[in-house]
């Protein structure tokens, strides 16, 4: 567990280093990522998994129901496909259709359920689900690869390894929607379940899940077409398929409305990480651990493909990066972990020193893991203003704190440069143009930089003895950001130190340090605003955790 | 939002920040009101319609919303104009440690528009103290201890309280009160949708073209 207030040794970075953007979106996943948390407890906790349902018919189009049953609870994922035109496939939240759509189902449902769900599920956001759903989804097909793994199985033969790498999935997710969206369940019913405490719990489940259904469905079809001639997926070709993922700026803000729980992500890595610079001597095992993570990155890094131009150089990074680690004698000496830390922060890009995060703590499980049970958070007990501190004493807390966003000309273009809006169509999160577009008398407090300075200023004309609560009577305009700087004070990581509205901000940065912590391997930014990632890749099956025992670490 | 329909909380929540926020309130503000609808709710009562009412009688009257005007055991308003109960309940749980609080022999506030939204603030706050509290207006008699509703008695609903009483009293633990969900009238959703969606920025080419990825969707 971590303590209230851990103290912050010379292993620990400081959040003046991490909580840049540039770091941020050069994060890689790591085994406290939530997809690897979920896998441990099934692991750990031998869940049983069964698929109760199979009604598809011959056009691919029907009902399943996957089950996961552990030892207190059931969930079971539901899931409809369907036969989509391809012109009205999109992976904008705009769409309206999709090949699949899903419910993840709390407990196993009757065939009333299904019926409810069938006149829900598929309509997505012009539906409504109840407190017995705890995630709502949809995915749609790599049309082309799909297409090749039904015609090769179909043919009696394998698809051909170089296409499925390049893809890394079948189908991939446009939304997965949970915490009470479209009347699922609220959060506050299940956080109280050990299994869905942690961060997205559920709605890694969800997507897990899924995963078996789309090779399901592409064996179910093949053996349509092909009848008898019909093959099944080979093990290694299934393992190293993925659930896709197309996030793109709706992500973004959610880290930005959620300091706490940022906070909580990143604290519980970065103790992490100073445990292990922390350890006086490496067990040879572990060294070992970290010589096989660090042959698997390099394999990830050479599958990892992109045409964005930022990324093709954080990938030329990664790669030397991985090299030259490769090549890195393991030091001698005392606290070799960290030794090996303090080279990489003088020798390695952003990108091969948050890969080599991922790399040492990998072999560390015993020292680490419960890290992953400290990754929830408590946003209604932060939430209440202390109006009672005096404006000095609060002040002296922003400076500290903040200091990142303060001294800086927030009236120059280029550091006001864009504005975060809700749009009007689907109520879609979007970046515009301060100085170019309408709107931004309608924008999102996301500024966090610029809202600090400006009430840094403000409380500089008010008296320093007088308890903040005079202040925010008078000036309730600063209540959001006094609120923030407040939060801060017990996570030190809530805040990212950077300007979220200057005119060279990446929001991919954002989206991508969120990915990793899902536990997304390979990122592919579509633009400087849309990334595609896959989730569980190389990762076990159900049926692969019911018979295997070692490989979820 | 035609049909009545039952909401999650995190759906309460969003969907008051944004009509309080449609409303006019400082992104601060908006939130104490999403957080305080919330707390209704979760309590059992109507926050949405609390809400929509408060939220509805500030646009037709055309009246800013108003903060207290804090006097010796006292709480008024400038005027005749009743106390905004967002402002004044994020300034009951600003100052309920501070000698213009509560505690130091109680206070009377008023007048105050839809008191009942008072209640979440004086909760969390008398918890956060150490303390509960007992707040009584017209012919209502409400206790918050621990954080919750602990006793009830006429009805919260209320348009204006001439003068509520607050006062604090020991600490005391309700019993959990399971959320049920509460189904919402068509004219509450309709009034704070229509409130939420002026928070939107309506689309353009422009915006459009910024939101999705640069190459195709398929591959």
């Amino acid at each position: 567990m971590i303590p209230e207030r851990s103290p912050r040794t010379a292993f620990h970075r400081p959040p003046e280093q991490v909580m840049r953007l540039a770091r941020m979106g050069s994060a890689h996943p790591t085994r406290l990522s939530f997809l690897r948390v979920m896998l441990r407890r099934m692991q750990t906790e031998g869940w049983r998994f069964d698929r109760p349902v199979w009604e598809i018919d011959s056009n691919g189009v029907g009902r399943a129901v996957y089950r996961a049953i552990g030892p207190a609870r059931t969930y079971s994922l539901v899931a409809f496909a369907h036969d989509l035109p391809d012109h009205l496939r999109s992976d904008r939240v705009i769409a309206t259709a999709w090949d699949a759509t899903f419910a993840l189902f709390d407990g196993t449902p009757t065939a009333a359920d299904l019926d409810r769900l069938q006149a829900n599920v598929p309509l997505q956001e012009a539906g409504r689900v109840s407190p017995s759903e705890l995630s709502l989804s949809r995915a749609n097909r790599s049309v082309r690869l799909f297409a090749h793994v039904v015609d090769r199985l179909a043919e009696g033969r394998q698809p051909d390894k170089a296409e499925i790498d390049a893809v890394g999935y079948l189908m991939r997710t446009t939304a997965v929607y949970g915490s009470g969206k479209f009347g699922a369940a609220d959060r506050a019913a299940i956080a109280d379940r050990p299994e869905l405490r942690g961060p997205f719990q559920a709605e890694m489940l969800s997507v897990w899940l899924t995963r078996s259904f789309t090779i399901d469905l592409a064996e179910h079809l093949a053996a349509v077409k092909g009848g008898a001639t019909a093959v099944r997926l080979a093990q290694d070709l299934r393992r190293s398929l993925g659930v896709g993922n197309s996030t793109g700026l709706g992500m973004a803000p959610f880290l930005i409305k959620h300091p706490t729980l940022l906070n909580n992500w990143m604290m519980a890595r970065e103790e992490a990480l100073a445990r292990v610079r922390g350890q006086p001597m490496a067990e040879a095992a572990a060294i070992d651990g970290y010589r096989s993570a660090l042959q698997a990155a390099t394999l990830n890094a050479a599958s990892w493909t992109s045409e964005h131009p930022v990324q093709l150089a954080k990938l030329a990074d990664l790669r030397g990066d991985l090299a030259r680690l490769e090549v890195q004698a393991f030091p001698d000496g005392p606290y070799p972990w960290n030794a090996l830390w303090l080279w990489a922060e003088t020798a390695l890009s952003l990108e091969g020193q948050e890969a080599l995060v991922a790399l040492m703590l990998e072999p560390h499980g015993a020292l680490i893991d419960g890290l992953g049970d400290c990754m929830d958070a408590d946003e209604v007990a932060a939430f209440a203003l202390d109006g009672s501190i005096s404006i000095a004493a609060f002040r002296t807390g922003l400076h500290q704190r903040y200091a990142w966003a303060l001294g800086q000309d927030y009236d120059q273009r280029a550091q006001a440069a864009r504005f975060w809006y809700v749009s009007e169509e689907k109520l879609e999160p979007r970046l515009g143009e301060r100085f170019d577009e309408d709107g931004a008398a309608l924008e999102l407090p996301i500024g966090t930089a610029r809202m600090v300075a400006d009430l840094d200023r403000a409380l500089a004309e008010w008296p320093a003895d007088q308890p903040l609560a005079g202040f925010l009577l008078a000036h309730p305009e600063y209540r959001f950001m006094a609120r923030r700087v407040q939060q801060s004070a017990r996570h030190p990581y809530a805040e990212i130190h950077d300007n979220l509205l200057a005119a060279d901000m990446l929001p991919i940065d954002i989206l991508r340090c969120k990915l990793a912590f899902f536990g997304a391997s390979h990122f592919d930014p579509r633009s400087d605003r849309w990334v595609r990632i896959a989730l569980f890749q190389n990762q076990p099956f159900p049926e692969d955790l019911q018979t295997e025992t070692d490989h979820v670490g | 939002m035609l049909d009545e329909v039952v909401l999650s909380l995190s759906e309460v929540e969003a969907l008051a920040l944004k009509a309080a926020r449609g409303a006019g309130y400082s992104w601060g503000l908006a939130e104490e009101a999403a957080f305080a609808t919330r707390w209704l709710c979760e309590q059992g009562l109507d926050g949405l319609r609390v809400l929509a009412d408060h939220l509805d009688g500030l646009l037709t009257s055309g009246q800013a919303p108003l903060p207290p005007q804090m006097h010796a055991l006292q709480w008024r308003a400038a005027d005749t104009t009743p106390l905004c109960p967002i402002m004044t309940g994020a300034a009951i749980n600003d100052h309920f440690g501070l000698p213009e609080g509560p505690r130091q022999g109680g206070l009377t506030i008023g007048p105050v528009a839809f008191p009942a939204l008072l209640l979440p603030f004086v909760a969390i706050a008398a918890a956060r103290e150490k303390v509960a509290a007992v707040l009584g207006w017209a012919r209502c008699k409400v206790i918050v201890a621990d954080g919750a509703l602990l006793a009830l008695e006429g009805n919260a609903a209320c348009n204006v309280a001439q003068s509520i009483n607050l006062t604090v009293i020991a600490r005391a633990t309700p019993a959990p009160r399971p959320f049920a969900g509460l189904p919402t009238k068509p004219d509450t959703g309709h009034l704070l949708a229509g409130l939420a969606h002026r928070t939107y920025v309506p689309a353009t080419d422009q915006s459009r073209r910024g939101a999705g990825a640069a190459g195709t969707d398929n591959q």
